[in-house]
């Protein structure tokens, strides 16, 4: 195995850099950190409701769920509640002082719900804590839910971050299909360098406030590795109740259902032999241009952009000329490989001007099409030409665009 | 994983043949270029971003030995240990020897490219340990004796179909196509193993010099519970994976989710520093982490230095046209796409991968999607010029190119070829395109279409315009 020195004498010397020469990170002065986040706590003080609705926001986008409550009472009510639908029977929870607070074992233990408090471990000798070990383990397999509270909710993302401080046991976050977090309206930090910082200025070294073990999580566990199908639940949580707050049921969306670009059927199945060029009705596009769109025409890179956003003005600003023709007329070439293809190239001509103010008015039609062999099989060349003019009818210009795909 | 860079060729024509394949690869493009691109979009500062990562990247690497040293040393105080590995068999070795130390017997592994590059799987299966992948996609591919097809979606070539009978054969579960269903038999097997396992291994996403850090970023929590639920857990990092400061991490993190899968964070983030401490009732009781080198020094000299930046998010490989048609596979390597054209060829030599540099058409697509902005283009064209400088390259290309360089060194005798070449091409040409050559260069017009040569040449065509606009007393501007 390497010596460490050998190891980094070797790569001092690919860096050509003399030994010592290197900042390393200087440690952050423990009064400054102290500054900073009181700073930093004082000015959220002023924005906790706009920072609970952006982190509801959040989680609900990340497929959790969060419920905002007025009252502990509420919250103990919800969690039960949730306890009870899920069909729970075992309940792994935090020693947290706020869910002391809300006095949710007993409301459980009505319902006949059987919940273990993960204990505040200080100091006990090995002997006693491998054993609460063994059977934490034991109940946190088993548990149906699993609730805790936070160290900080990060409003940006919709994260919740978890330390591993006394009592803060990993496995109630991670173990149990459902996990609800308690977050109180003073832990949410609008983004992950806040949170970062308060946790670092809990304790003056700053390994001691990372604990062994910060978990921030976002959402239920999550997976695309099927078909890239969103899918909840491989491993962590199916269902995060967070907050009183997040749960995702077994749902899945699909990633994929994109919109489809609608393609016009124009023909299909090109014999080997014998291509036709196809004859098309040509289809007319116009856009008039608002007065003030004196932008320079944006790259075609921008075409590719997906879901233009909604307004007309926003959606002309990102279109290029040759995009004018693009969308809505190549023939489905019912290809096996579907609609992929490459740019073939393409060439514009331009006859007269375009000025701001100008109504365009686009011509597509298929020009040509024809068929390539090689060794990897067959390339379908698709020539498409628009011809653009403008609203005294003048030619403005022609593009010819080839397009290559496989068959 | 065994090494098949040199079959590059009739692998990516076996790819493109394959209708499957090229199914997959449409919905991988699909799927993440928009998703991506909406992200960033969305970000609304990504440019400064990535300029800061970068920043961040450079500074980590180009101070690496006091970086390395300074994480070690604080993952040390904590009872963590370090082991320095040379090469895969080193770290292969090590990792071996601390399983036999610590008596295990069940391994899980989280989702690691750098144990990919190493072959763990192979060796420690050969040693008699039970190693199990636990990302899904993994844990799929291992089902099926193959190898990862994409950075961050490794079963990507994969239809349900295929996993569905997968399942069916292996697990002897009934056969299902619902892809829930078929997430959560992976879960219940999953789960079990988990409980069992001694030992937990996995990679690292970034460490951090200064607290001795070590980040993992899954979506499934795979990493989480590897990290978590065996006594041992071992990580295995690239050297080039530390960044130096905590305070660094919310914007690597940022632009490595947004460019990997277009999410503003993945679902798991798992900040580990040091094994379990005293009084904690879970997480590992031991965590050893292996620095790999494997070739990475080599990529420390100035000009490929930039290739060591790399977050393996997977951004290049989606936008790179020779990717999208043959797919992660072809490569033959671990790293696949334009980062693999650059990383193999340096991590296991230029003569065994010599196809991969060329296997790009240098469009720059990746150095845009880069969130780190790594010249990959320029990277690639440095490998070339090492093939060309070491003689790789046929006599034949090498006498053409003597030809071209003096033919353009000679204008005149440069004019009166074009005008040759203008006359011969007359029965070819079309429209001013060449669609079908003759031998020798029938090869050219195979899959593509040529712009015939101008028979009115541009440098005539200027002389015409300078002439005329001498005559019509315009105004004349000279070049
Ligand atoms: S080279 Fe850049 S884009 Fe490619 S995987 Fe690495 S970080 Fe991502």
């Amino acid at each position: 195995m390497a010596e460490q020195s050998a190891f980094l004498a070797r790569v001092r010397q690919a860096l050509h850099r003399d030994h010592g020469a290197a900042p390393g990170v200087p440690r952050a002065a423990p009064s400054e950190l102290h500054a900073a986040a009181a700073a930093l706590q004082q000015q959220l003080a002023g924005q906790r409701d706009t920072l609970l609705a952006r982190l509801q926001h959040e989680v609900q986008a990340a497929g959790g769920k969060a419920v905002r409550v007025a009252s502990p009472a509420e919250a103990t009510a919800y969690i039960t509640r949730l306890a009870q639908d899920k069909g729970a029977k075992r309940v792994v929870r935090w020693p947290a002082a706020l869910l002391e607070t809300l006095e949710v074992d007993a409301a459980l233990a009505h319902c006949g719900i059987d919940v273990r408090v993960a204990p505040l471990v200080s100091e006990a000798d090995e002997a006693t804590l491998a054993a609460q070990r063994q059977v934490w383990r034991q109940w946190l397999a088993e548990a149906d839910l699993g609730l805790s509270g936070v160290d900080y909710a990060i409003a940006e993302t919709g994260t919740l971050a978890l330390t591993a401080r006394p009592g803060q046991l990993r496995g109630v976050s991670l173990l149990p299909p459902v996990h609800v977090a308690v977050v109180e309206a003073a832990q949410v930090v609008p983004t992950l360098a806040d949170c970062l910082l308060l946790l670092r200025a809990r304790e003056p070294e700053v390994q001691q406030a990372l604990t062994s073990c910060v978990s921030f999580i976002t959402g239920p566990s999550r997976s695309g590795d099927i078909e890239l199908t969103l899918t909840i639940g491989v491993h962590g949580p199916r269902r995060g109740a967070r907050g009183a707050a997040r749960h995702a049921g077994d749902e899945q969306r699909e990633l994929t259902r994109r919109e489809r670009r609608c393609w016009n059927t124009m023909r299909a199945g090109l014999a080997k032999s014998s291509i036709a060029t196809p004859t098309t009705s040509p289809r007319k596009r116009s856009w008039s241009l608002p007065a003030p769109w004196g932008r320079p025409i944006p790259s075609t890179r921008t075409k590719r952009t997906p879901k233009p956003p909604p307004t007309e003005e926003s959606s002309l600003r990102r279109r290029s000329v040759s995009s004018f023709a693009a969308g809505a007329m190549l023939p489905d070439l019912k290809l096996s490989y579907g609609k992929r293809g490459f740019d073939g190239g393409k060439e514009c001509r331009f006859y007269a001007p375009i000025r701001p103010g100008d109504t365009i008015t686009g011509v597509d039609r298929i020009a040509e099409v024809y068929e390539k062999t090689g060794r990897s099989g067959n390339m379908i060349f698709v020539v498409r030409e628009s011809e653009l003019t403008n609203q005294r009818g003048e030619k403005v210009a022609v593009i010819r665009q080839s397009l290559i795909r496989r068959d | 994983m065994r090494l098949a860079t040199e079959a590059f060729v009739t692998n990516a024509e076996r790819a493109l043949q394959d209708a499957t394949l090229q199914q997959a690869l449409t919905r991988l493009v699909n799927n993440f270029v928009p998703r991506r691109l909406e992200a960033m979009a969305a970000l609304g500062n990504a440019e400064e971003l990535r300029t800061r990562a970068r920043e961040i990247k450079a500074e980590a690497i180009a101070h690496l030995d006091v970086y390395l040293e300074q994480f070690a040393a604080r993952l040390q105080q904590l009872g963590g240990q370090v082991h320095w590995a040379d090469d895969a068999a080193e770290a292969r070795q090590i990792i071996a020897s601390l399983a036999a130390q610590y008596g295990v017997k069940r391994v899980v592994k989280g989702k690691s490219m750098a144990t990919e590059e190493i072959d763990l799987n192979a060796f420690l299966e050969q040693q008699g340990y039970e190693v199990l992948e636990t990302d899904l996609g993994e844990y799929i591919i291992q089902l099926a004796g193959e190898t990862p097809s994409h950075i961050i979606a490794p079963a990507i070539h994969k239809t349900r179909q295929q996993i569905a009978a997968l399942f069916h054969d292996k697990l002897g579960v009934p056969y299902t196509e619902h892809i829930p269903e078929m997430t959560q038999i992976a879960r219940r097997t999953l789960r079990q193993h988990f409980l069992q396992a001694d030992m937990g291994i996995t990679g690292v996403n970034f460490a951090i010099a200064e607290t001795g850090s070590i980040v993992l970023v899954t979506n499934e929590g795979n990493g989480r519970l590897s990290s978590t639920l065996p006594r041992l857990h071992v990580a295995v990092m690239g050297m080039e994976k530390i960044i130096p400061r905590l305070a660094d991490l919310p914007v690597m993190l940022k632009v490595l989710t947004n460019s990997a899968t277009g999410q503003k964070i993945s679902s798991y983030v798992t900040l580990i520093t040091g094994p379990r401490r005293a009084t904690d009732l879970d997480g590992p009781e031991a965590l050893h982490v292996v620095i790999l080198d494997n070739g990475r020094t080599r990529l420390l000299h100035e000009e490929t230095r930039e290739a060591l930046y790399c977050l393996r998010c997977g951004a290049c490989l989606n936008v790179c046209p020779i990717y999208q048609n043959v797919g992660g596979h072809a490569y033959g390597w671990v790293y696949p796409g334009p980062i693999g054209a650059v990383l193999t060829p340096m991590l296991v030599g230029l003569d065994r991968a010599a196809h991969l540099p060329r296997a790009s058409t240098l469009c720059g697509a990746c150095r845009e999607a880069c969130p780190v902005k790594i010249d990959l283009p320029r990277l690639l064209l440095h490998l070339r010029h090492d093939l060309v400088q070491t003689r790789r390259v046929s006599p034949v290309e090498r006498l053409l190119f003597a030809l071209w360089a003096w033919l353009m060194q000679h204008p005149t005798l440069y004019g009166w070829a074009l005008r040759a070449a203008a006359w011969l091409q007359t029965p070819f040409a079309r429209q001013g395109w060449l669609r079908r050559l003759p031998p020798p260069f029938a090869g050219w017009t195979q899959f593509r279409d040529f712009r015939a040569v101008a028979t009115r040449p541009f440098r005539q065509r200027w002389q015409e315009t300078l002439r005329h606009e001498g005559a019509s007393g315009g105004e004349t501007r000279h070049g």
